[in-house]
């Protein structure tokens, strides 16, 4: 369904609260590691996990896994595609709230 | 932490992601500060203190360089300014190398006997630039547009 009320231009992929806090703190930030977003965002790993592999779907975060020693770290940060996705949402949240408002 | 929410609370969810993450950021900016300052008193001491005194300082701070590096391997949050000041190669990691041989080198092989005041601003100037790198990437950090 489309139309011309702002709510239309939400992003259904972000507009969920743990894909919102997910794209919030990577947009705060250049990369945040995995465990950091799970202490940052307060969820366990398995509904991090996949919720990021939504997010890695829609093309809007990027996963790098390194090693350092033999300790793997999950890195994210979003793509160029999810940082403007992101800041569409905030724009859209924006006019809905001033629309309210008035 | 599931289903859907208002517009309201959603930029409030923002917000407060936001400020976590920042806290985190300016908490490394903070570590970064720390470290230049207690790398010049560092220098300072070795420079120019009492045998005594070097000894504590050399103990002292081989077990803050070990805490700052397993801080900083242990942070788990990167902005531009982070990824700037930690970048092997960077600018920050060469002065900082090289501020450390040089204040080495005068340490071995330019302390006088009898050491007067040429020396001791010599030590402080040295003490200090080799702490600057540190600061400045500190600075850079809680300065940098988020």
């Amino acid at each position: 369904m489309s139309g011309s009320h702002p709510r239309h231009g939400l992003d259904d992929v972000i507009h969920a609260p743990v894909r919102l806090s997910i794209m919030a703190a990577l947009s705060a930030a250049e990369k945040a590691e995995f465990r950091f977003l799970r202490d940052t965002i307060e969820v366990s790993d398995s509904l991090l996990s996949k919720h990021i592999l939504t997010l890695e779907e829609a093309g809007y975060v990027q996963v790098e896994k390194v090693f350092v020693g033999k300790r793997p770290r999950t890195w994210l940060s979003l793509t160029d595609d999810g940082r403007r996705a992101f800041l569409d949402y905030v724009s859209v949240l924006k006019r809905l709230t001033e629309g309210l408002s008035e | 932490m599931e289903g859907k929410f208002t517009p309201e609370e959603a930029l409030q969810q923002i917000g407060a992601v936001d400020r976590r993450v920042r806290r985190s950021v300016e908490t490394a900016g903070l570590v970064y500060l720390l470290a230049g300052t207690v790398t010049t008193v560092y220098w300072t001491t070795i420079l120019l203190g009492p045998r005594w005194l070097q000894i504590s300082a050399a103990i002292l701070a081989s077990v803050l360089v070990g805490t700052f590096a397993r801080y900083h391997e242990k942070l788990g949050v990167r902005d531009r300014a982070i990824v700037r000041a930690s970048r092997t190669g960077g600018a920050v990691h060469l002065a900082y190398g090289a501020m450390t041989v040089a204040t080495l080198i005068a340490a071995f092989f330019l302390r006088p006997g009898d050491p007067g005041g040429g020396w001791t601003a010599l030590a402080v100037t040295l003490a200090v630039a080799t702490g600057l790198p540190l600061l400045y990437a500190g600075g850079r950090i809680l300065r940098a547009p988020r």
